[in-house]
């Protein structure tokens, strides 16, 4: 009896130790960073937390200093100013970097005439990682069939996912990941959306930064926006959208025009759009008791808030360092 | 350091470039000294070591090429970020990677003299020359050996110079391009003009010219001399380069 107690409370100790050298709280904390290039800084003066449990989106304008901060936060870009961080220890600092933090900053950074399975193989020697894990994460991305092909033949999609496996070799409990969706396909995107978000639920510190932003509304709890390399905002997907999206009512009445002279009266904008009427400076409540004074018909009255691509582009609408010329559709 | 060790000779192995400048390296002074020994008319006791030291030449300059590839592939590939984020110790990094280069270069050339003397001593035994090849390459004044070993030698230094050079210019083309220029057009070009201009003769200070001297079959007490003259320029530049490489951004 005293045997199978003693037993079970070393197999709870070591399972309790495991799971905190392996899933720790790793929080990412990076404090003034300032990046410069000659006369240009990249990065100014930037602090952000990225907490585990969750994806947490880097979002930013072309330009605006995304990959430049992940370059510092591991030490391959030398910052002027500032610190990152990983759970109070900085990369450098880091005993078996692999095994804490997984980075994927360019899915081309790899041998055009090395193979798959040798491009793992000499990253994977160089911290003592097993040839069994080699060909786990292989399998896991889906490359083993092709993994003896040379990268230089592999596809974009293919590439992207070679990268994925570099950063799952050490089994890390962070992941920072610079547009990890860049080339994939369908499949490959709903792939990589599923996985960060095990990943994250596992208890690890997930970071991406992506330009599809649908995507990232998909796949991010949090997010940290920039703009020329400045901080513009930390918050909730939701709190991001709830304060820079637009918020407009759809109406469909037959009485339509009627509302729209009365919320007009009232300081409201109006557009249309098939069949339906768009008010905004106006809420639904308001327009609900202003149709019920004139014996409006409402067939719909519905509150809408514009998408996390809108937000962004409010939010860093004055950010925005490269614009490209709008054709007179898109324009209007 | 053993692992990282080990991660830059899975990079060696597992580059088709790599593979081929080392099979060149051997193969062509093997094959030519072999050949020579096979059909020379009054083949000597210093031809074998001759033949096989002037065709190295073209391995020497391999050797630098090699140690280029070691380095510059890595930034112009980019895995040269996948390898600090592994091993954020940069100076771990360069040690590696030129102990490394210096072993596959160290081997590589004892391949390239073991096999070259084996052939043609094989060949001149077959044409009934009575004599070994290792023998005398400069009766009285210096043995075979020291030339063989003197070679090795300069073979290593100069793949750390390309190394280093492939360091500092993080581009293949430009690092090779320089490494051949140096030798073969610039040191020539500048110690040309010192002597018309100023009439200073350099021509024995110039380091490249001083290396190729050192592996020359002909009486020279001052080989090891030589060779440790481009020792100095090899350590300096090499010390340079890594101190650059921790320096600046990947």
């Amino acid at each position: 009896m005293h045997e199978v107690s003693l037993f079970e409370g070393l197999l709870l100790w070591s399972s309790a130790l495991t799971h905190c050298s392996c899933y720790g709280v790793q929080v990412i904390h990076v404090e003034h960073l300032t990046k410069k290039f000659a006369a240009f800084t990249a990065v100014d003066d930037l602090s952000f937390t990225v907490s585990p449990g969750h994806v947490t989106g880097f979002l930013g304008p072309n330009g605006s200093g995304k990959s430049t901060t992940m370059r510092c936060m591991i030490g391959l870009d030398h910052a002027q100013g500032g610190s990152a961080t990983f759970g109070g220890v900085s990369y450098s600092k880091l005993t078996q970097p692999l095994h804490r933090v997984g980075t994927l900053l360019d899915a081309g950074n790899a041998h055009s005439g090395r193979s798959a399975r040798n491009h793992l193989m000499w990253l994977a020697a160089s911290t003592g990682i097993s040839k069994s894990r080699v060909d786990t994460v292989l399998e896991q991305v889906g490359l083993s069939e092709v993994s003896r092909r040379r990268v230089g033949k592999y596809s974009l999609g293919m590439k992207q996912r070679l990268g994925i496996a570099s950063v799952l070799l050490g089994d890390p409990e962070v992941l920072i990941l610079d547009e990890p969706v860049n080339g994939l396909d369908p499949e490959g995107i709903r792939w990589i959306r599923d996985l960060l978000r095990d990943l994250a639920k596992e208890g690890r510190t997930v970071l991406v930064s992506s330009h599809l932003l649908s995507e990232m509304a998909l796949i991010a709890e949090e997010l940290v926006v920039i703009g020329q390399g400045k901080l513009i905002t930390q918050c909730t997907v939701i709190e991001f959208t709830g304060r820079y999206a637009k918020k407009w009512v759809r109406v469909v009445s037959p009485q339509v025009q009627i509302l729209k002279s009365l919320a007009v009266a009232k300081g409201a904008t109006t557009s249309e759009e098939n069949g339906a009427i768009n008010f905004y400076g106006v809420t639904a409540a308001e327009l609900g008791e202003l149709g019920a004074t004139a014996g409006v018909t409402f067939h719909e009255l519905s509150p809408q808030t514009g998408s996390l691509e809108d937000a962004f582009l409010d939010a860093t609408a004055s950010s925005v360092q490269y614009h490209g010329v709008q054709s007179e559709g898109s324009a209007h | 350091m053993l692992r990282l060790m080990k991660s830059e000779f899975i990079k060696l192995r597992t580059l088709r470039s790599t593979l081929t400048a080392t099979i060149v390296l051997i193969v062509f002074p093997v094959a030519v000294t072999v050949l020579s020994a096979m059909f020379a008319k009054h083949p000597n006791e210093t031809m074998v070591i001759k033949v096989l030291v002037n065709t190295g030449m073209v391995s020497l300059l391999l050797c630098g090429v090699l140690g280029v590839f070691a380095i510059a592939q890595e930034y112009s590939q980019g895995t040269i970020r996948i390898t600090f984020a592994a091993t954020p110790l940069r100076m771990k990094v360069f040690v590696a990677k030129a102990l490394v280069i210096s072993l596959w270069i160290a081997v590589s050339v004892a391949v390239l003299e073991g096999v070259g003397l084996i052939g043609a001593n094989y060949a001149l035994h077959s044409r009934n020359f009575g004599f070994g090849v290792i023998y005398q390459a400069v009766p009285g004044i210096d043995s075979a050996w020291q030339v063989l070993f003197a070679f090795a030698a300069v073979c290593i230094l100069f793949a750390l110079v390309g190394f280093a050079l492939g360091t500092l210019l993080r581009s293949s083309p430009g690092a090779i391009a320089t490494l051949i220029l140096v030798p073969l057009l610039v040191e020539g070009i500048v110690t040309g003009l010192l002597i018309a201009a100023f009439d200073i003769d350099i021509s024995h200070k110039t380091p490249f010219t001083a290396a190729i001297r050192a592996v020359q079959v002909e009486p020279d007490a001052a080989r090891w001399g030589l060779v440790g003259y481009f020792s100095i320029w090899c350590l300096v530049i090499t010390v340079f380069a890594a101190l650059l490489m921790k320096r600046r951004d990947a």
